[in-house]
């Protein structure tokens, strides 16, 4: 019998035996120290608490950095991915931003712009190539940075594009602040109708008689550049393509109103000069007068489907 | 376990935790009053705390709490004596004299059974327990269970194979 066996056996031999709790017994050991000795060191693995609780703080601390790390990391890779750019390769095309504002794009146009407004100080957008902007009301004030000049509106209708002459803004409805992005200062505010020529650091006065500027801003006021798509500038009336007339205008901004028959045909580039600020009726009146299109009554009082011309049908 | 590590509050919540259990129902055997052992131990344990500076042990830790509990034992007794409010025979403290280290022992794998039967299955235990503290042969275990001869040699194998485990950890059993 090896000592183990020999231990058993008298352990079996112990006729009575309590089972003790143990931590139990340990606190109230710590307890009686404590009133026994007040001055002494108390038996407590305290000692070591410290140290545990330090680096338990090292490790919270650690996580939350970590977490903010993340946090930031996260939103930040959420901002980015926030925004998106679309170009416009083939034919004009609309897009709807979040806060209800529609963008049309003419073709080529590039666009950079945020999926979602939430947490942004503003709804900032970069354009490059022509797009006309129907811009919601918000708190937020909605910004398109085109080439060399800002333009800034809380809720407006106003055009953007570019050609050989510069940039050319027209402002449909509500009021448009135009501002050189190299100079903050230098800016002009339009009114409805306005439209205005920037080029070289200068803007310019087109139809508009009056632009509100500001002092250390000289206007050419009798020279005025002649832009290529709209040679008539003292007249509301621009020149359009058909293709974007049809496909973006009537069938995309005005699509509760207007159903496009699938059988009309029409030269997409085909140019047509057209006051878009006339109400929708005679706009549409303007295009079958040029023998383009024929109007039906659609469902509801004020709306069209555009067929082709009487002679097609026929 | 060394000699002398009990001095840090860690070391000695170690020892404690060791020890406790076993002397107070090492010192119950002798004075046959749980409470009063429990008390025993006690101030055994605040003496040695109170006395960590000075105190140099040259045999095992186990030696030493075990001599230290028979003292304050003794001098329970002696005091018990002398308001001869407690019927202690002079046996009893023969007994003391007489009882050695492996009694000691006992108590301590039989606090390290107790424990360790906590974790092992019920049917192990209650073989375990029929076996080797209530005395009964694998077959009288078989018959009273109404199991085979070779499930009772199983689980009383899986037992001793676990305490074997719990045993060996312990900082200074076979010192």
């Amino acid at each position: 019998m090896n000592k183990f066996d020999s231990i058993l056996k008298k352990c079996s031999q112990i006729n009575q035996f309590h089972s003790l709790d143990i931590e139990h017994e340990w606190d109230a050991f710590k307890d009686m120290v404590k009133e026994t000795m007040p001055d002494d060191t108390i038996p407590d693995s305290s000692p070591s608490k410290p140290k545990i609780v330090s680096i338990l703080n090292v490790i919270r601390t650690s996580a939350a950095i970590l977490v903010l790390i993340f946090i930031f990391l996260f939103s930040f890779k959420q901002e980015k991915s926030n925004r998106v750019d679309y170009h416009v390769s083939k034919s004009a095309e609309i897009i709807i931003l979040s806060d209800g504002s529609s963008i049309a794009l003419a073709k080529n146009a590039k666009i950079n712009y945020p999926l979602s407004f939430k947490n942004e100080k503003a709804r900032y957008i970069v354009l490059e190539g022509e797009a006309t902007f129907d811009v919601k009301k918000n708190i937020l004030p909605f910004i398109v940075r085109y080439d060399s000049i800002d333009v800034r509106v809380l809720g407006t209708k106003f055009i953007l594009k570019k050609d050989n002459n510069g940039i050319y803004i027209k402002n449909i409805e509500g009021s448009v602040k135009v501002s050189s992005i190299s100079n903050s200062e230098n800016y002009v505010i339009l009114k409805p109708n306005d439209e205005l020529n920037y080029m070289n650091g200068q803007f310019n006065k087109l139809n508009i008689p009056e632009v509100i500027e500001k002092s250390d801003v000289q206007y050419k006021d009798k020279v005025v550049p002649k832009l290529n798509l709209d040679p008539d500038i003292n007249s509301n009336d621009s020149y359009y393509k058909l293709g974007s007339l049809i496909k973006v205008f009537l069938a995309k901004q005005n699509r509760k109103q207007v159903k496009i028959d699938r059988r009309l045909k029409y030269d997409e580039e085909q140019k047509i000069k057209l006051n878009l600020n006339m109400p929708l009726k005679d706009i549409l009146e303007a295009l079958k007068l040029q023998g383009l299109i024929d109007i039906k009554p659609g469902k509801c009082e004020d709306c069209y489907i555009v067929v082709p011309p009487s002679n097609e049908n026929n | 376990m060394s000699q002398n590590s009990f001095r840090t509050p860690q070391d000695f919540e170690k020892l404690f935790k060791a020890y406790f259990e076993p002397l107070v129902n090492f010192i119950n055997k002798y004075l046959n009053d749980h409470e009063v052992s429990r008390d025993v131990v006690q101030s055994t344990f605040l003496k040695l705390w109170k006395n960590r500076g000075e105190i140099e042990i040259k045999t095992s830790i186990k030696s030493y709490l075990y001599q230290m509990a028979k003292n304050t034992m003794l001098e329970h007794i002696k005091k018990q004596k002398l308001k001869q409010t407690e019927s202690l025979d002079d046996s009893v403290v023969e007994k003391v004299m007489d009882s050695n280290i492996e009694e000691f022992d006992a108590f301590i794998v039989r606090s390290i059974i107790e424990n360790s039967l906590k974790s092992v299955k019920e049917k192990s235990r209650e073989i375990f327990i029929l076996n080797k503290f209530e005395g009964l042969s694998y077959d009288e275990i078989a018959d009273f269970l109404k199991i085979s001869k070779r499930m009772v040699d199983y689980n009383v194998g899986v037992v001793l194979k676990h305490l074997r485990t719990s045993l060996k950890n312990h900082p200074d059993l076979f010192n």
